[in-house]
């Protein structure tokens, strides 16, 4: 079962270093969609660096989105889901291994741009590990998240603006914990609960979320 | 082994086919033939678990078809319309995330084991090629090449031959050949005559009824 | 097993149809008397809040579409799960059916939460926790119904909506834990209560009258289409 995971997880990081443009835009998408806050605030740091946190952690929700609209549309027009629903493996490990990928694909990146933003939004640069912290936390759990939804849609038309009509209510809990994390590490109050909140919600999803997903991809692609 | 009993399935409103009821055992095919729309890759779906029929049933060694039961699927082959290729990838990695998440063991996933196949294929002068650049015919190939490594018992292809040119056809009229020979299952649907009589082959025909 | 037998059979669109139809007319009949009680009763009988004087009125209207907005959510978590188990259509039908009007008291709920806040505390919208959970609900509502519209195969409309509606369901109780998290957190002591700790008698009849009056209207108006389904399904009527 292991080898399958790894199978699933090496497939899809090799698909995503050979497209590697389509996969560097939604970090940019999130690096623009934050630097666009300071032109419709206008440049007063501190109030820029209040809303910082809330800031990035939009913006790499926004950003995730992105990258969930693409992820089953290539297999879904290769007719490779079919190859997914009918192998011996369980559905919900094959997901797994494609969330844990499209984690690691969004998440590294995205972990390194946050100082980069903090810079911009003029974020205290002490808060960075607890940001850090709530995004290693949120980013899975986002991504399992959203791809129930990124399989729930596949093949639509409407498929971009639905799936977030969809996912962002189911993502509003995971960015309250996150960006109070970092909030409260401004102001220098205690983030632990908030932490612990996001962990309980990842251990959540890491759990249900594939089965979610996997029974979403069933309906897609097994309903008559 | 496969067993259908009076199948019928209903897609939107038309109904495709009704009280189909066949048997296949070990060394046996079966050949579905009929118009475009007649419900041919329908009824393929229905045999490989993917889709549930309306009426009837298909058990798998006397058992209902349950969706998902890995003892079924790691002794199902199943080609639908499109090849199921990554087109980003090399024919090699594509061998080997199929197998991967396939029923092959450890031995045949090696890739010694998937250039044997692609050399048997005529494919293994483009073994480390994305697949995007390689033509339809050779995709069609690729996807088959699991065919070659480690078959399983029973084969649900839905139009194989489609560009396919003739070496291609022969390799894999041989290989169903084979296959049949050794007590395999094979289930196609094709328009692709037969010229060699020593497969029996069970025909369906399936028709489309003018509204 | 007489209940098991019952069960069974409200499964089967014929006598689902029959049932339903000979229950409308009492139903209706029922919902309407109620509603009228709870209006008059809510408008006239009840006397002013000490607080809030006769502002406090739009309790009869916010209270019961509040309450029944997550109720009908509730019926159609429940209805995706009889479908996903058993693949009974009617649940489909029911779910289908429940949205809208779900829909339609969550904006009910918001539109007469905002009216009662501008008289009580000056502000149009205020973002406490249970405005805030009911729009979030909204959200939910508007995904479903946008997936069932978006979808062009009703199989596979009716099972993806059916997952959409048992996550969503999962996850209202998070939602709704953190978004009291975070009001507390933000507002501090200006919470709005809407329910008094303890209620005059002649303030609460009317109310659960409004409540059954609204929860009674919604299963008119789901009977009538889920028949409507029934005859649309069967081709003809049953």
């Amino acid at each position: 079962m292991l080898k399958a995971l790894c199978c699933i997880i090496q497939r899809d990081l090799r698909l995503t270093f050979r497209r590697r443009g389509e996969c560097v835009m939604p970090l940019f998408f999130l690096v623009i969609v934050s630097s666009l806050f300071p032109m419709a605030l206008g440049s007063d740091p501190k109030l820029l660096a209040q809303l910082a946190p809330a800031i990035i952690w939009v913006g790499v929700v926004l950003s995730l989105l992105m990258s969930l609209d693409r992820l089953f549309r290539s297999d879904a027009q290769a007719g490779i889901l079919e190859q997914f629903v009918l192998s011996p493996y369980p559905l919900s490990l094959l997901m797994l291994g494609k969330s844990v990928a499209h984690g690691l694909v969004m998440g590294v990146p995205l972990l390194l741009l946050a100082p980069v933003l903090c810079l911009l939004l003029q974020g205290s640069f002490e808060s960075l590990g607890v940001l850090w912290l709530s995004l290693v936390l949120g980013i899975p759990t986002l991504s399992l998240t959203g791809s129930v939804g990124a399989a729930l849609t596949i093949g639509l038309r409407e498929g971009g603006a639905l799936l977030a009509i969809i996912i962002l209510p189911l993502m509003i809990p995971i960015v309250i914990f996150g960006a109070s994390a970092v909030t409260a590490a401004n102001q220098g109050i205690s983030y632990d609960s908030e932490l612990l909140l996001l962990g309980a919600l990842l251990l959540l999803a890491v759990v249900l979320g594939p089965v979610a997903i996997s029974a979403a991809l069933r309906a897609s692609v097994t309903c008559v | 082994m496969l067993k259908a009993n009076a199948l019928g399935c209903d897609r939107g409103n038309r109904e495709l086919f009704s009280k189909l009821t066949f048997e296949l055992r070990p060394g046996s095919a079966l050949k579905i033939s009929g118009p475009n729309g007649a419900g041919k890759s329908s009824l393929l779906k229905i045999l490989a678990g993917l889709w549930q029929p309306s009426v009837g049933s298909v058990t798998w060694r006397g058992q209902p078809l349950v969706s998902g039961d890995p003892v079924f699927l790691t002794q199902l082959f199943y080609l639908g319309h499109q090849p199921g290729i990554e087109p980003l990838l090399t024919p090699i990695e594509n061998c080997q995330w199929q197998l991967g998440i396939g029923s092959a063991s450890a031995i045949d996933q090696r890739t010694d084991k998937i250039c044997a196949a692609l050399q048997a294929l005529g494919l293994q002068a483009f073994a480390n090629i994305p697949c995007e650049r390689l033509s339809k015919g050779q995709c069609q190939r690729l996807a088959l090449a699991r065919l070659w490594i480690q078959p399983p018992l029973l084969w649900i292809l839905d139009e194989p031959y489609t560009g396919l040119d003739e070496i291609g056809r022969d390799l894999l009229c041989k290989r169903v050949l084979e296959h049949v020979q050794q007590g395999g299952i094979v289930v196609m649907a094709t328009h692709q005559q037969f010229d060699d009589g020593a497969i029996l082959w069970q025909q369906i025909r399936l028709e489309t009824v003018p509204c | 097993m007489r209940v098991m037998d019952v069960f069974h059979r409200l499964g089967s669109p014929k006598y689902c149809y029959q049932i339903l139809g000979y229950c409308l007319p009492w139903v209706s009949l029922l919902c309407a008397g109620l509603m009228v009680y709870g209006v008059f009763g809510g408008l006239f009988l009840a006397p002013p809040d000490y607080q809030q004087g006769d502002g406090f009125r739009m309790i009869y209207i916010h209270v019961p579409a509040a309450f029944l907005s997550l109720m009908i959510y509730g019926i159609i978590f429940v209805s995706s799960v009889i479908y996903v188990v058993w693949h009974i259509k009617l649940a489909d039908a029911v779910a289908k059916s429940s949205a809208l009007l779900g829909a339609t008291y969550t904006v009910i709920a918001l539109f007469s939460g905002a009216l009662w806040g501008k008289p009580m505390w000056g502000t149009w919208w205020i973002w406490d926790a249970r405005l805030t959970s009911e729009l979030i609900l909204l959200f939910l509502y508007v995904g479903y119904m946008g997936l069932r519209s978006a979808i062009p195969n009703p199989k596979r409309a009716a099972q993806a909506c059916a997952i959409l509606a048992i996550v969503g369901m999962m996850d209202i109780p998070i939602i709704h834990f953190s978004v009291d998290w975070w009001a507390t957190l933000h507002q501090g002591a200006t919470l709005a209560k809407f329910a008094k700790p303890s209620i005059a008698p002649e303030m609460l009849y009317p109310l659960l009258a409004m409540i059954a009056g609204f929860g009674l209207f919604y299963a008119v108006i789901v009977s009538i289409r889920v028949r409507g389904d029934i005859i649309i399904g069967a081709g003809k009527i049953p």
